[in-house]
Formats: C-alpha cells, structure tokens, sequence
C-alpha cells in the first residue's frame, strides 16, 4: 500500500531522474499494485517494460501475475505455461502454477503440481515448508511431517524447523508421536533456549505423557514437565510486568496443569 | 434458541485482526459471561482473543493459548463460548475441518457454543450486515444459524469507520502469534478496547 501511494504521489512525476533504477522499480511498483488491486497502476507498469524489453521473460511473468489478480486463471495458467516451454529451469512460474491452483481451493491438485516442482528442485526450501502447509491444510500430517524431515535434514541447526516437525508430531496425538514430539521439542530448546513455543511444546508433550496410565517413564516425565514449567515461569516474571502475569493469571494455569499431574501419581 | 449478543469490543477486535493479515487465515476465541445462574436464554460475547495467524491447525500452541486464556477467563467470571475464523482465500467462506475440530473442542468446555465463520468478502466499509455466519453444534456436525442478528448499528457503523478511516493500519493487533513470539506483548489487546471505547 505505501508503495502505491508513494509512486502515485511522488515517483510518478520524478520518473526522469530515476536513471536505469527506474525499471525495477517499475516492477515492484507492479507487484504493489497487484496486491491492492490497483490493476490500473499495474497495466500501466506492464505496457512501459514491454516497450523497453519486449521479449522478456520476467515482463511476461508480471502479465502473469496481473491475470492471477484478476482471477482470469486459465489464461494466467496458459501463460506460465509458455514461459516453461521457453525456459524449463524457470521457478518462479512453475510456483505460480501452484499459486494459481491454491486460490481456486484446489488445494489437492496444489500439492500436487507443488510434489511436482520438488523432484526437480529439491533444495527449494520455501517450497518444502509451503508443501509441509498444504499438507496441513488437508490435515495429512505423516506427509507434512514428512516434509519438515526434510527441511531439518537439510538445515539441521533451524530450530524452527525442529519445533514445527514437533508440533506436527504432537498434532498426531497418539504415544509414539508424542514421545518423538517431546524430544524436538527439547532439541530446539538446545538451539534457542529461549523459545517459550518450544518450552510450551515440552511441558504439554511431557504432561501428556505422564498423564497417560501404564508408562515406564512417567516419573521422568513428570520431572520434564516440571523442568519446562519452571523454565517458562522464570521466563514470564522476568520479562514481563507483574501486574500483567497476574491479570493474565499465566502462572496459574501452567500450576494448575502440574498439580493435575502429581495428583495422579499419588492415586 | 438462544439469543446472541456480540459486542463492540468483539466484532471489532475480530474485523481488526482479519484485515491486519490479509494473506492469511486467522482464527481467535470468543469470551462470553459465564450465566450459570442468571438467565440462559441470552448469550453475551464480551470480548475476544486473537489466537493465530500462521499454522491454525498444530495443537500444542492451540492448548498453550487455551490454558492461559481459560485461568484468565476463571477470574474474569467469563468463559470461551465461540471461536471466530477468516480463511486464508478471499471467497472461502467454508467451515472447514480446522475450525470444525476447534469448535469441538471448546463444546467440550462450554455446550453453548458456536463458530463464527468469517465472509472475508464482507469485510468492507460499506458493509450493512454482519461479516460472519454463526454456527451451533447438531450432533455430528454444525449447522448454520440463520436470521440471527448479534449486533447493534452502532456495532455496524463503528466497524465501518475504522475500515474507511484506514484506522486498521495503524492498530497492533496482538495476537497469540506474536506473544508467543515475544511475551511482554499483551493478548487482551487493551490499547485497542480503550480506542474503541473512544470511538462510541
């Protein structure tokens, strides 16, 4: 939005002493016009890079994109599909290809043409995590889970990418995963001590499993999820303002989930 | 059937955090008072608390989100009766599975309770009804309340107001996202409920 209003109240008039700049910023202009729907903006951008690289593959992608924003599909599709005739390398509109498909809802054709990208560009992370979301979406969690392997193989030291593979793992729901769901979470709070996601993760992935019957390691679940709570507390009374832990009673509820599980134990 | 009231605070913390992310699906909780003992026939949504707009579907910063949310609304004398959602596309207006799952699990907490799905095609200043279709549970599955009017005109004009007066661009919606991101930030959002106590 403030790239629009900047080009429209500023740039426009200045153009002539942009230089050689002033193609790119054509571009992004185009792209800014696009997302607020300014397709008027966008045209305007188009015809201008046209006349200066006629041939160009990039100027086609943005013609692309403006058929995308204007929800004509099939001819957004069909010209991608030019540029990959052209160019088989070209990622970018291979992408868009799935773009296209996840705007129409379609979101099992999106996964996939996207499976399809990925055997030819495998080290394509983006592309990776937008499939390991897709997944999600359909609620195939083996397979999304299946993708953040990968990510991790690839990017051992993310603990994002740690976290989210446990969170999807907890998802599951049933003993094993969460088992797994602890341990990485506990590893990403190796790599970033400070992550209160991945301390959340490791106190309910060990409340959980102390709370189901008939487990070996409850004792030591239980002393995990102790671990994670009193980690958290120190996290939340030293960083945030007392009066505001106790409006929000935080320490309360994560108390209350502890007491719940020593109870247990006791019966 | 009961009557549905959703305040000022509600509708318009929930119109603020779907346009604050306009590329993604967000989804919050609803907070009603607790009627135990006073009459059951009215609903009243008092508040809301903007849960997620990254992955709505994992459950362990679900849960996080719904214990703290549940002991704050203990001493609040409120409970979680409703979860709003605005899918990621701008014409999918579907209750889909994630909310279907979630809406369960707070009618396991609260048996009066309903889904908000969000019209993100209604989401304009110029719109005259309300952005959302309101579902109740029926046995297996959810069913669509229609014919239900939740909200005051001044509810309506105020939401209009702040989409046209671009009011939304400036306004930090803190959702659980970004507390547990960075928790000194504040998911009661009370800089926002005194802004809208101006705008009445």
């Amino acid at each position: 939005q403030t790239v629009v209003s900047l080009w429209e109240d500023v740039l426009m008039s200045e153009r002539n002493k942009l230089g050689d700049e002033l193609w790119t910023v054509y571009e992004q202009v185009c792209i800014a016009a696009l997302d607020c729907q300014r397709i008027d903006i966008s045209e305007t951008c188009i015809e201008l890079l046209k006349s200066k690289f006629p041939n160009s593959l990039r100027v086609k992608r943005l013609l692309g994109m403006k058929y995308e924003a204007e929800e004509r599909f099939h001819k957004a599709g069909d010209l991608y599909d030019d540029i990959i005739k052209e160019d088989e390398t070209n990622m970018f509109a291979r992408k868009r290809k799935v773009a296209i498909l996840k705007a129409q809802n379609k979101t099992l054709e999106a996964i996939e043409e996207l499976n399809k990208y990925l055997k030819q560009f495998m080290t394509d992370f983006e592309a990776w995590m937008e499939l390991c979301d897709l997944y999600l979406a359909v609620q195939d969690y083996t397979k999304a889970a299946f993708c953040m392997e990968e990510l991790i193989m690839s990017n051992p030291h993310n603990h994002l990418y740690h976290q989210k593979f446990a969170e999807i793992k907890y998802t599951m729901g049933d003993p094993d995963n969460m088992a797994i769901a602890r341990t990485y979470f506990a590893q990403a709070i190796k790599l970033n001590p400070n992550s209160v996601r991945s301390l959340y993760g490791c106190f309910l992935a060990s409340s959980n499993l102390a709370a189901s019957s008939n487990r070996k390691d409850k004792q030591s679940n239980i002393k995990y999820a102790a671990w994670a709570a009193q980690q958290l507390k120190e996290k939340y009374t030293t960083v945030q303002p007392e009066d505001l832990t106790n409006q929000t009673r935080v320490l309360e509820s994560i108390e209350r989930v502890l007491e719940s599980l020593t109870e247990k134990t006791s019966n | 059937m009961a009557e549905l009231i959703v305040s000022i605070q509600a509708y318009c913390k929930i119109l603020l955090h779907a346009v604050k992310h306009p590329n993604c699906a967000v989804n919050g909780v609803l907070l009603a008072e607790d009627n135990k003992s006073k009459d059951r026939k009215v609903l009243k949504f008092v508040d809301c608390v903007p849960l997620f707009h990254l992955t709505l579907s994992l459950s362990p910063m679900l849960e996080a989100a719904l214990l703290q949310i549940d002991a704050y609304c203990k001493s609040r004398g409120y409970i979680i009766a409703g979860y709003y959602q605005a899918n990621e596309n701008l014409r999918d207006k579907e209750l889909n599975n994630v909310a279907k799952t979630i809406g369960r699990r707070i009618q396991e907490n609260c048996a009066n309770s309903y889904i908000f799905m969000v019209d993100n095609e209604r989401l304009f200043p110029d719109a005259v009804s309300e952005m959302y279709r309101i579902y109740s549970p029926r046995e297996a599955s959810w069913k669509e309340e229609e014919k239900l009017e939740t909200v005051t005109e001044e509810t309506l004009r105020v939401a209009s107001m702040l989409l046209s007066s671009q009011t939304f661009r400036e306004v930090d919606v803190v959702d659980f996202d970004y507390h547990f991101n960075d928790i000194t930030r504040d998911w009661r959002n009370l800089p926002i409920n005194d802004l809208l106590q101006k705008c009445t």
